[in-house]
């Protein structure tokens, strides 16, 4: 039983990377994706061969699939499940490209698929597409999937990506935005207060403005950063 | 007697039962040991083996936490049960409004089965690192007398520093107490209204693997045989492993009149299980920022932890693989290939669990966990 698995097993490689390689990624990647996929059992195997040549035939990146099961498999995750998220991914870049148009980038892909995974619906994406014009999109839907993902409202969320975008609010602006409301939230801030509170900042202050130049920088602390649980509220421990 | 006794253990049971402070997102941990235990009204001593399970989740809008408690000695056994639920939300101005329910319930071999349940509001204000309380809660018990109802209202504050948590309350408790008589206290009189004012200190002093738990207070009632009582409670553990720690206990309690405990003074000595060293705790309490720095090439990565000794992170762009960061002035630091767009990323510090940054809004990573947004521009 076990020589049959191996040889079913290394039948799928080679029709994995056949497959992989006519999407001209580079050598790496297709070593790469050889690699991940190799190490699952042979069914889960099959499977997910299956989801990376549907991807490959619907011209879908296949390179976030293949990460997927690299990190289900350092996660420890079970076969089936790595199958399951490889699936879940792979319908959502479809529906992120469905929304944002057929030219869009890998990028621009996987940033959709994330803000679809943080609660944005198609319809916002077509917005942010059409508010961003002929700009890359993978920073503003970036920026969208954190507020989204922050506790925003995601019609809400969208209008002041839109906001900003008009604005020519540019990758930074819009990264430091979000990221700024997820560290509001943390300390106890509603996130919709934080992100008015944030936007209106950016406004007063200006696109462009030099306080907004790293990434992830938590620039104006409205709450507070570093701890904040509340405690206390008995008065006795077992 | 037995009945004397396993009204007793109930009674302990109803102190041990007791919740805890708020503290970490997921906390479990069992104690196994043995216990004296001497009620005060009643000059009687018992000792013998006890048992208790802790077990709580806090969430960002969520918390729940259940004990599970019991004790034996000979001719009689008895437990006790805590289930404690609530939800939080923040409205404005670093306010939070917090509501909770709690349900307890003990049962023994020959002690009688009570019940209580209480719905508590409280309103929170963060300041700092600290905060103030007030609370107002409604409790309804079922013990020999019937249904017995009782309502609080309370105020308090806390402070935290890394190695130091202090908090402290003053508490107006309105209650019915049972009247007993006869040469063991076993024979039902009636009820009366109860009315008392505590006040209490609480404080956790821990270093890598010793903690320290103190509360001290006093409760005025001007209906008891001593107006003002005092309430102590000291906890001391010591870590041998991980999550093994030796724990001693000594304690001495004024009478518990919402669940119907006696007052009490005991000493308890035994093993705690399952709950992880200050050191690790402390790690878990750390709100880790991640900061990429601009430029193109590889971009210099950096977590910002403060207290944190380790730092790992793991990420798509790692292949999630972990790597540990390197310390530096201000922050732990790596340089590693990054491309612009969307990455998901985790962090470990002290190598406790991998979670998302505090800046990084997490999302499901359809494998059971969750995971950290971080776009680079």
């Amino acid at each position: 039983m076990s020589s049959r698995r191996w040889s079913v097993s290394t039948a799928l490689v080679p029709m994995i990377v056949g497959f992989v390689t006519p999407m001209a990624l580079e050598a790496q990647q297709v070593a790469y994706a050889a690699t991940a996929v190799s190490a699952l059992d042979s069914v889960t195997q099959a499977a997910v061969a299956r989801e990376l040549v549907r991807a490959r035939t619907r011209g879908l990146p296949v390179q976030p699939l293949v990460a997927k099961v690299r990190e289900g498999q350092i996660k420890r995750a079970a076969p089936e499940r790595i199958r399951i998220a490889v699936a879940a991914l792979s319908v959502r870049l479809d529906s992120a490209r469905s929304a944002l148009g057929p030219t869009s980038t890998a990028a621009e892909l996987v940033a959709g698929a994330d803000a679809i995974a943080a609660g944005v619906d198609q319809e916002s994406l077509r917005t942010v597409r059409t508010a961003s014009g002929a700009r890359d999109l993978a920073a503003p839907l970036g920026a969208l999937a954190q507020l989204v993902a922050s506790g925003v409202e995601a019609r809400r969320a969208t209008r002041m990506i839109v906001e900003l975008l008009k604005k020519d609010a540019g990758p930074r602006e819009l990264l430091a935005f979000g990221m700024a409301v997820e560290t509001d939230v943390g300390a106890g801030v509603p996130a919709e207060e934080s992100a008015v509170f944030r936007l209106r900042a950016i406004e007063t202050q200006g696109v462009g403005s030099e306080r907004v130049t790293v990434a992830g920088a938590p620039d104006i602390p409205l709450g507070q950063t570093t701890t904040g649980r509340p405690s206390g509220g008995t008065k006795r421990k077992p | 007697m037995r009945r004397a006794i396993a009204s007793s253990i109930g009674g302990l049971l109803v102190l041990t039962g007791m919740g805890r402070p708020l503290g970490a997102q997921h906390h479990a941990a069992l104690d196994v040991g043995v216990s004296v235990v001497r009620f005060l009204d009643e000059s009687t001593t018992v000792a013998g083996p006890s048992l208790g399970l802790t077990s709580s989740a806090d969430g960002r809008r969520l918390f729940g936490r259940v004990n599970l408690g019991g004790v034996g000695t000979i001719g009689a056994a008895s437990g006790s049960a805590t289930v404690v639920g609530g939800a939080r939300a923040p409205v404005g101005g670093r306010w939070i409004l917090e509501g909770s329910g709690e349900l307890f319930g003990v049962a023994g071999t020959s002690v009688h089965s009570a019940v209580a349940a209480t719905g508590a509001g409280r309103a929170i204000r963060l300041l700092g690192d600290g905060g103030i309380w007030a609370r107002a809660a409604a409790s309804m018990a079922h013990r020999e007398a019937g249904a017995m109802p009782a309502q609080a209202l309370e105020a308090g504050t806390w402070w935290s520093w890394s190695r130091v948590r202090v908090s402290a309350l003053v508490l107006d408790q309105h209650a019915q107490g049972q009247l007993f008589t006869g040469p063991r206290r076993d024979l039902l009189v009636g009820t009366v209204p109860v009315h008392y004012q505590e006040g209490t200190v609480d404080a956790r002093i821990e270093s890598d693997a010793f903690s320290l738990d103190l509360a001290a207070g006093v409760r005025r009632d001007p209906d008891a045989a001593s107006v003002y009582e005092p309430t102590v409670e000291l906890t001391a553990a010591f870590w041998q492993s991980a999550s093994r720690a030796w724990t001693i206990s000594v304690s001495r309690q004024p009478p518990d009149w919402v669940r119907g405990a006696d007052a009490a003074a005991w000493v308890s000595t035994g093993m705690r299980f399952y709950e992880p060293r200050p050191a690790m705790a402390r790690a878990a309490r750390i709100r880790p920022v991640v900061v990429v720095d601009s430029g193109d090439g590889p971009r210099r990565v950096r977590v910002l932890a403060p207290g944190a000794h380790t730092v790992e992170l793991m990420a798509d762009f790692t292949d999630w693989t972990p790597v540990t960061l390197t310390p530096g002035r201000d922050a732990f630091e790596g340089t590693i290939p990054l491309s612009p767009g969307t990455h998901r990323l985790v962090v470990r510090l002290d190598g406790g669990a991998w979670r998302p940054a505090a800046n990084t809004p997490a999302v499901d990573d359809d494998l059971g966990g969750r995971v950290g947004l971080l776009v680079v521009p």
